[in-house]
Protein backbone atom coordinates (compact mmCIF):
# COMPACT_ATOMS: atom_id res chain seq x y z
CA UNK A 1 0.00 0.00 0.00
CA UNK A 2 1.86 3.13 -1.05
CA UNK A 3 0.66 6.45 0.23
CA UNK A 4 1.42 9.18 -2.32
CA UNK A 5 2.63 13.08 -1.24
CA UNK A 6 -0.99 14.15 -1.77
CA UNK A 7 -1.34 11.68 1.47
CA UNK A 8 -3.87 9.47 -0.20
CA UNK A 9 -3.26 5.29 -0.53
CA UNK A 10 -3.77 3.25 -3.25
CA UNK A 11 -6.77 1.59 -1.29
CA UNK A 12 -8.64 4.85 -1.20
CA UNK A 13 -8.15 5.66 -4.48
CA UNK A 14 -9.16 2.38 -5.94
CA UNK A 15 -12.37 2.75 -3.39
CA UNK A 16 -12.99 6.27 -4.94
CA UNK A 17 -11.88 5.08 -8.50
CA UNK A 18 -15.72 4.45 -10.01
CA UNK A 19 -17.32 7.54 -8.60
CA UNK A 20 -14.45 9.89 -9.70
CA UNK A 21 -14.38 8.67 -12.99
CA UNK A 22 -18.41 9.12 -12.90
CA UNK A 23 -17.58 12.91 -12.42
CA UNK A 24 -19.42 12.22 -8.84
CA UNK A 25 -16.55 14.63 -7.46
CA UNK A 26 -13.69 16.66 -8.51
CA UNK A 27 -10.87 15.40 -6.40
CA UNK A 28 -7.89 16.80 -7.04
CA UNK A 29 -5.97 14.34 -4.76
CA UNK A 30 -7.18 12.02 -6.77
CA UNK A 31 -5.76 13.28 -9.85
CA UNK A 32 -2.16 13.73 -8.11
CA UNK A 33 -2.34 10.03 -6.76
CA UNK A 34 -3.03 8.80 -10.15
CA UNK A 35 0.09 11.12 -11.49
CA UNK A 36 2.06 9.74 -8.83
CA UNK A 37 1.23 6.20 -8.74
CA UNK A 38 1.83 3.74 -11.64
CA UNK A 39 -0.13 0.90 -10.28
CA UNK A 40 -3.20 3.27 -9.59
CA UNK A 41 -2.90 4.63 -13.08
CA UNK A 42 -2.59 0.98 -14.16
CA UNK A 43 -5.81 0.23 -12.75
CA UNK A 44 -8.04 3.61 -13.52
CA UNK A 45 -6.79 2.51 -17.44
CA UNK A 46 -8.34 -1.07 -16.71
CA UNK A 47 -11.83 0.59 -15.63
CA UNK A 48 -11.85 2.85 -18.06
CA UNK A 49 -11.69 -0.10 -20.96
CA UNK A 50 -14.25 -2.32 -18.96
CA UNK A 51 -16.36 0.83 -18.90
CA UNK A 52 -16.33 1.73 -22.32
CA UNK A 53 -16.94 -2.46 -23.39
CA UNK A 54 -19.61 -2.17 -21.15
CA UNK A 55 -21.28 1.00 -22.69
CA UNK A 56 -20.68 -0.62 -26.04
CA UNK A 57 -22.85 -3.82 -25.33
CA UNK A 58 -26.22 -3.51 -25.77
CA UNK A 59 -28.56 -2.73 -22.94
CA UNK A 60 -29.35 -5.68 -20.66
CA UNK A 61 -32.74 -6.10 -19.43
CA UNK A 62 -33.51 -8.17 -15.98
CA UNK A 63 -35.97 -11.24 -15.50
CA UNK A 64 -39.07 -9.20 -14.49
CA UNK A 65 -39.13 -9.99 -11.11
CA UNK A 66 -42.66 -11.10 -9.66
CA UNK A 67 -43.98 -11.45 -6.21
CA UNK A 68 -46.41 -14.56 -5.72
CA UNK A 69 -49.80 -13.63 -4.71
CA UNK A 70 -50.80 -15.32 -1.47
CA UNK A 71 -52.91 -17.59 -3.37
CA UNK A 72 -49.41 -18.94 -4.98
CA UNK A 73 -47.80 -19.01 -1.54
CA UNK A 74 -49.17 -22.53 -0.67
CA UNK A 75 -47.35 -25.33 1.01
CA UNK A 76 -45.87 -27.60 -0.88
CA UNK A 77 -47.91 -30.14 -2.97
CA UNK A 78 -48.12 -34.18 -2.70
CA UNK A 79 -46.58 -36.42 -5.28
CA UNK A 80 -50.03 -37.75 -5.65
CA UNK A 81 -51.37 -34.51 -6.28
CA UNK A 82 -49.05 -33.15 -8.67
CA UNK A 83 -49.63 -36.56 -10.97
CA UNK A 84 -53.21 -35.64 -10.54
CA UNK A 85 -52.25 -32.22 -12.11
CA UNK A 86 -50.37 -33.19 -14.24
CA UNK A 87 -52.76 -35.70 -15.72
CA UNK A 88 -55.69 -33.35 -15.69
CA UNK A 89 -53.45 -31.11 -18.00
CA UNK A 90 -56.00 -31.28 -21.61
CA UNK A 91 -52.75 -31.80 -23.95
CA UNK A 92 -52.04 -35.06 -21.37
CA UNK A 93 -55.44 -35.87 -20.78
CA UNK A 94 -57.51 -36.10 -24.53
CA UNK A 95 -54.47 -37.89 -26.14
CA UNK A 96 -54.46 -40.10 -23.00
CA UNK A 97 -58.11 -41.12 -23.56
CA UNK A 98 -58.12 -41.73 -27.14
CA UNK A 99 -55.67 -43.87 -26.64
CA UNK A 100 -57.42 -45.83 -23.93
CA UNK A 101 -60.40 -45.70 -26.10
CA UNK A 102 -58.47 -47.10 -29.17
CA UNK A 103 -57.32 -49.74 -27.04
CA UNK A 104 -60.77 -50.81 -25.88
CA UNK A 105 -62.17 -50.61 -29.40
CA UNK A 106 -59.26 -52.81 -30.49
CA UNK A 107 -59.73 -55.13 -28.38
CA UNK A 108 -63.58 -55.30 -28.82
CA UNK A 109 -63.30 -55.72 -32.49
CA UNK A 110 -61.19 -58.87 -31.79
CA UNK A 111 -63.19 -60.91 -30.01
CA UNK A 112 -65.33 -63.21 -31.71
CA UNK A 113 -69.05 -62.37 -31.89
CA UNK A 114 -72.09 -63.81 -33.88
CA UNK A 115 -73.26 -61.72 -36.51
CA UNK A 116 -74.86 -61.76 -39.13
CA UNK A 117 -71.80 -62.24 -41.85
CA UNK A 118 -70.33 -64.80 -39.52
CA UNK A 119 -69.89 -67.35 -41.74
CA UNK A 120 -70.89 -70.09 -39.19
CA UNK A 121 -73.98 -68.52 -38.01
CA UNK A 122 -77.08 -66.65 -39.93
CA UNK A 123 -79.12 -64.49 -38.18
CA UNK A 124 -82.98 -64.28 -39.95
CA UNK A 125 -85.55 -62.62 -38.25
CA UNK A 126 -83.58 -63.23 -34.60
CA UNK A 127 -82.86 -66.64 -35.03
CA UNK A 128 -80.05 -67.96 -35.22
CA UNK A 129 -78.97 -70.97 -37.75
CA UNK A 130 -75.91 -72.85 -37.55
CA UNK A 131 -74.31 -74.16 -40.77
CA UNK A 132 -75.15 -77.49 -40.11
CA UNK A 133 -78.42 -76.26 -39.71
CA UNK A 134 -78.87 -74.50 -43.09
CA UNK A 135 -77.11 -77.33 -44.74
CA UNK A 136 -79.55 -80.15 -43.69
CA UNK A 137 -82.22 -77.65 -44.17
CA UNK A 138 -81.00 -77.35 -47.63
CA UNK A 139 -80.58 -80.97 -47.62
CA UNK A 140 -83.80 -81.82 -47.06
CA UNK A 141 -85.54 -79.25 -49.69
CA UNK A 142 -83.92 -80.94 -52.53
CA UNK A 143 -85.02 -84.54 -51.20
CA UNK A 144 -88.55 -83.07 -51.19
CA UNK A 145 -89.06 -81.56 -53.86
CA UNK A 146 -87.13 -84.85 -55.90
CA UNK A 147 -90.51 -86.95 -53.94
CA UNK A 148 -92.42 -83.70 -55.13
CA UNK A 149 -91.03 -83.88 -58.89
CA UNK A 150 -91.66 -87.37 -58.97
CA UNK A 151 -94.93 -87.55 -57.89
CA UNK A 152 -95.81 -84.05 -59.50
CA UNK A 153 -95.37 -85.78 -63.12
CA UNK A 154 -98.99 -87.80 -62.29
CA UNK A 155 -101.02 -84.92 -62.28
CA UNK A 156 -99.13 -83.38 -65.52
CA UNK A 157 -100.06 -87.22 -67.33
CA UNK A 158 -103.37 -87.12 -65.66
CA UNK A 159 -104.05 -83.49 -67.25
CA UNK A 160 -102.29 -84.42 -70.44
CA UNK A 161 -104.36 -87.15 -71.17
CA UNK A 162 -107.37 -85.33 -70.33
CA UNK A 163 -106.30 -82.69 -72.99
CA UNK A 164 -105.58 -85.22 -75.46
CA UNK A 165 -108.69 -86.91 -74.28
CA UNK A 166 -110.53 -83.89 -75.32
CA UNK A 167 -109.01 -83.11 -78.63
CA UNK A 168 -108.95 -86.96 -80.14
CA UNK A 169 -112.09 -89.41 -80.68
CA UNK A 170 -112.50 -91.90 -78.69
CA UNK A 171 -110.22 -94.51 -78.73
CA UNK A 172 -111.40 -98.38 -78.45
CA UNK A 173 -111.85 -99.83 -75.04
CA UNK A 174 -108.97 -101.67 -75.52
CA UNK A 175 -106.52 -98.92 -76.48
CA UNK A 176 -108.45 -96.85 -73.36
CA UNK A 177 -107.56 -99.90 -71.27
CA UNK A 178 -103.40 -98.87 -72.11
CA UNK A 179 -104.33 -94.82 -71.50
CA UNK A 180 -101.77 -93.55 -68.92
CA UNK A 181 -103.76 -93.52 -65.04
CA UNK A 182 -106.74 -91.71 -64.58
CA UNK A 183 -108.28 -90.38 -61.26
CA UNK B 1 -103.34 -106.98 -36.42
CA UNK B 2 -102.30 -104.11 -38.61
CA UNK B 3 -106.01 -103.87 -39.47
CA UNK B 4 -107.18 -102.80 -35.85
CA UNK B 5 -104.76 -99.79 -36.43
CA UNK B 6 -106.42 -98.31 -39.22
CA UNK B 7 -109.08 -96.83 -37.14
CA UNK B 8 -106.71 -95.14 -35.00
CA UNK B 9 -104.76 -94.40 -38.05
CA UNK B 10 -107.81 -92.57 -39.42
CA UNK B 11 -108.51 -90.89 -36.46
CA UNK B 12 -105.26 -89.19 -36.19
CA UNK B 13 -105.24 -88.43 -39.67
CA UNK B 14 -108.39 -86.46 -39.76
CA UNK B 15 -107.65 -84.75 -36.36
CA UNK B 16 -109.99 -86.58 -34.65
CA UNK B 17 -106.79 -86.95 -31.86
CA UNK B 18 -105.19 -83.56 -30.98
CA UNK B 19 -101.41 -83.11 -31.92
CA UNK B 20 -99.27 -82.41 -29.72
CA UNK B 21 -98.58 -79.55 -31.94
CA UNK B 22 -95.06 -77.45 -30.75
CA UNK B 23 -94.78 -73.66 -31.78
CA UNK B 24 -94.77 -73.06 -35.10
CA UNK B 25 -96.58 -76.51 -36.14
CA UNK B 26 -99.67 -76.11 -37.96
CA UNK B 27 -102.83 -77.88 -35.48
CA UNK B 28 -105.01 -80.63 -36.67
CA UNK B 29 -107.27 -77.65 -37.91
CA UNK B 30 -105.42 -76.25 -40.43
CA UNK B 31 -106.50 -76.43 -43.82
CA UNK B 32 -104.44 -78.56 -45.52
CA UNK B 33 -102.63 -80.21 -43.16
CA UNK B 34 -102.45 -83.94 -42.29
CA UNK B 35 -100.43 -84.96 -38.99
CA UNK B 36 -98.69 -87.54 -40.39
CA UNK B 37 -96.60 -88.27 -37.66
CA UNK B 38 -99.68 -90.21 -36.27
CA UNK B 39 -99.89 -92.16 -39.60
CA UNK B 40 -97.59 -94.96 -37.97
CA UNK B 41 -97.89 -94.55 -34.29
CA UNK B 42 -97.10 -97.83 -32.33
CA UNK B 43 -95.99 -99.04 -35.73
CA UNK B 44 -93.64 -98.11 -37.23
CA UNK B 45 -91.24 -94.99 -37.82
CA UNK B 46 -90.37 -93.36 -40.84
CA UNK B 47 -86.40 -94.05 -41.90
CA UNK B 48 -86.84 -90.53 -43.93
CA UNK B 49 -88.20 -87.56 -41.93
CA UNK B 50 -88.21 -84.06 -43.45
CA UNK B 51 -90.30 -81.34 -41.62
CA UNK B 52 -89.25 -77.77 -43.13
CA UNK B 53 -91.47 -75.63 -41.66
CA UNK B 54 -92.10 -71.53 -41.27
CA UNK B 55 -89.10 -70.11 -39.89
CA UNK B 56 -87.49 -72.97 -41.82
CA UNK B 57 -88.24 -72.06 -45.18
CA UNK B 58 -87.86 -68.21 -44.93
CA UNK B 59 -84.42 -68.90 -44.15
CA UNK B 60 -84.07 -71.23 -47.41
CA UNK B 61 -85.84 -68.63 -49.21
CA UNK B 62 -83.13 -66.05 -48.58
CA UNK B 63 -80.23 -68.09 -49.04
CA UNK B 64 -80.79 -69.16 -52.24
CA UNK B 65 -76.91 -69.88 -52.78
CA UNK B 66 -77.15 -72.64 -50.27
CA UNK B 67 -79.81 -74.62 -52.77
CA UNK B 68 -77.51 -76.34 -55.26
CA UNK B 69 -80.01 -75.31 -58.73
CA UNK B 70 -79.41 -73.88 -61.57
CA UNK B 71 -80.96 -70.37 -61.94
CA UNK B 72 -84.45 -71.54 -63.73
CA UNK B 73 -84.94 -74.28 -60.98
CA UNK B 74 -83.90 -71.78 -58.34
CA UNK B 75 -86.73 -69.08 -59.41
CA UNK B 76 -89.25 -71.96 -59.62
CA UNK B 77 -88.05 -73.29 -55.76
CA UNK B 78 -88.24 -69.71 -54.64
CA UNK B 79 -91.60 -69.14 -55.90
CA UNK B 80 -92.56 -71.99 -54.44
CA UNK B 81 -90.91 -71.48 -51.10
CA UNK B 82 -92.97 -67.61 -51.37
CA UNK B 83 -96.09 -69.41 -50.94
CA UNK B 84 -95.76 -72.84 -48.72
CA UNK B 85 -95.83 -72.36 -44.90
CA UNK B 86 -94.97 -76.67 -44.35
CA UNK B 87 -93.48 -79.45 -46.20
CA UNK B 88 -93.61 -82.54 -44.71
CA UNK B 89 -92.30 -86.02 -46.05
CA UNK B 90 -92.29 -89.19 -44.40
CA UNK B 91 -90.94 -92.70 -45.89
CA UNK B 92 -91.43 -95.97 -44.77
CA UNK B 93 -89.74 -99.02 -45.96
CA UNK B 94 -92.18 -102.17 -45.02
CA UNK B 95 -92.20 -105.46 -46.45
CA UNK B 96 -93.34 -106.88 -49.49
CA UNK B 97 -96.40 -108.57 -47.85
CA UNK B 98 -97.65 -105.81 -46.33
CA UNK B 99 -98.24 -103.79 -49.97
CA UNK B 100 -101.93 -104.89 -49.37
CA UNK B 101 -102.23 -103.43 -45.96
CA UNK B 102 -100.86 -100.25 -47.37
CA UNK B 103 -102.71 -99.94 -50.37
CA UNK B 104 -106.06 -100.69 -47.68
CA UNK B 105 -104.61 -97.92 -45.56
CA UNK B 106 -103.95 -95.22 -48.96
CA UNK B 107 -107.92 -96.38 -49.88
CA UNK B 108 -109.38 -95.98 -46.34
CA UNK B 109 -107.32 -92.73 -45.88
CA UNK B 110 -108.29 -91.02 -49.31
CA UNK B 111 -111.84 -91.77 -48.67
CA UNK B 112 -111.71 -90.12 -45.02
CA UNK B 113 -110.22 -87.39 -46.94
CA UNK B 114 -112.78 -86.70 -49.77
CA UNK B 115 -115.34 -86.67 -47.02
CA UNK B 116 -113.40 -83.89 -45.63
CA UNK B 117 -113.75 -81.51 -48.77
CA UNK B 118 -110.08 -83.18 -50.51
CA UNK B 119 -110.87 -83.71 -53.95
CA UNK B 120 -108.38 -86.90 -54.66
CA UNK B 121 -107.21 -85.71 -58.42
CA UNK B 122 -104.70 -88.47 -59.34
CA UNK B 123 -105.19 -92.38 -58.29
CA UNK B 124 -102.59 -94.85 -60.00
CA UNK B 125 -103.36 -98.66 -59.32
CA UNK B 126 -100.04 -100.76 -61.12
CA UNK B 127 -99.21 -104.07 -59.76
CA UNK B 128 -95.87 -104.54 -59.36
CA UNK B 129 -95.15 -100.64 -59.86
CA UNK B 130 -96.47 -97.54 -57.95
CA UNK B 131 -99.29 -96.75 -56.45
CA UNK B 132 -100.67 -92.98 -55.89
CA UNK B 133 -102.97 -90.97 -54.76
CA UNK B 134 -102.46 -87.37 -54.73
CA UNK B 135 -105.58 -84.72 -53.22
CA UNK B 136 -105.85 -81.53 -52.84
CA UNK B 137 -107.22 -79.18 -50.70
CA UNK B 138 -109.04 -75.93 -52.32
CA UNK B 139 -109.33 -72.97 -50.13
CA UNK B 140 -112.60 -71.73 -49.18
CA UNK B 141 -112.79 -69.38 -52.27
CA UNK B 142 -111.91 -71.90 -54.13
CA UNK B 143 -109.00 -69.99 -56.18
CA UNK B 144 -106.07 -71.64 -54.41
CA UNK B 145 -105.03 -74.51 -52.57
CA UNK B 146 -104.29 -74.95 -48.49
CA UNK B 147 -103.01 -78.62 -48.97
CA UNK B 148 -101.29 -81.08 -51.30
CA UNK B 149 -101.11 -84.73 -50.25
CA UNK B 150 -99.44 -87.24 -51.65
CA UNK B 151 -99.38 -90.93 -50.63
CA UNK B 152 -97.64 -93.88 -52.66
CA UNK B 153 -96.71 -97.35 -52.73
CA UNK B 154 -93.35 -97.91 -54.57
CA UNK B 155 -91.66 -101.62 -55.15
CA UNK B 156 -88.00 -101.13 -53.92
CA UNK B 157 -85.44 -103.67 -54.99
CA UNK B 158 -85.38 -107.30 -52.67
CA UNK B 159 -88.59 -107.82 -50.66
CA UNK B 160 -89.33 -104.00 -49.80
CA UNK B 161 -91.76 -101.17 -50.05
CA UNK B 162 -91.83 -98.10 -49.85
CA UNK B 163 -94.74 -95.90 -48.59
CA UNK B 164 -94.55 -92.42 -49.38
CA UNK B 165 -96.10 -89.57 -47.85
CA UNK B 166 -95.92 -85.92 -48.47
CA UNK B 167 -97.94 -83.33 -47.23
CA UNK B 168 -97.57 -79.48 -48.54
CA UNK B 169 -99.42 -76.49 -46.55
CA UNK B 170 -99.88 -73.22 -47.56
CA UNK B 171 -101.67 -70.97 -49.56
CA UNK B 172 -100.58 -71.70 -53.79
CA UNK B 173 -102.24 -70.99 -56.46
CA UNK B 174 -103.33 -74.18 -58.71
CA UNK B 175 -100.95 -73.30 -61.28
CA UNK B 176 -98.19 -74.49 -58.94
CA UNK B 177 -99.00 -77.71 -60.42
CA UNK B 178 -97.89 -76.12 -63.61
CA UNK B 179 -94.54 -75.14 -61.70
CA UNK B 180 -94.64 -78.66 -61.35
CA UNK B 181 -94.57 -79.94 -64.70
CA UNK B 182 -92.38 -76.88 -66.07
CA UNK B 183 -89.61 -78.64 -64.03
CA UNK B 184 -90.99 -81.56 -65.57
CA UNK B 185 -90.70 -80.37 -68.98
CA UNK B 186 -94.41 -81.04 -69.53
CA UNK B 187 -95.54 -79.15 -72.37
CA UNK B 188 -99.03 -79.39 -71.78
CA UNK B 189 -99.05 -77.37 -68.78
CA UNK B 190 -96.78 -74.12 -70.26
CA UNK B 191 -100.21 -72.69 -71.57
CA UNK B 192 -101.96 -72.56 -68.03
CA UNK B 193 -102.28 -68.91 -66.84
CA UNK B 194 -101.58 -67.70 -63.47
CA UNK B 195 -104.71 -65.54 -62.51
Amino acid sequence: MTKTPDNIFCGAFLDRLDAWLAGEFDGDHMQAHHDSCESCRREMRLAREIGAIATALPELRGPDIRVPTAQELRPAQSVLARLRGTWLQPLVLVPAFALVLAAVLVVQLREPRATAIDPDIVIIDGVEYTREEIQKAAADLELALRYIDKYGNYPAQVISAELEESHLPLPEPQARSEAPPTI
Amino acid sequence: MKKYLFPFVLHAVLGLYAPTASAGEPSAGTPGYLPLDKLFVGNQQPTVEITLDGPVLKMLLQLPAQLDQDDEDLQNVSDMLRVVDHIYVRIYKVDADQQADMLSLIDDTSQTLEGQDWQRIVRVREEDDSNVDIHVKLSDDGESLNGLAIMAVEDKPGDELEFVVVNIVGNFNPAYLANIGNRMDIDYLDGVEVP
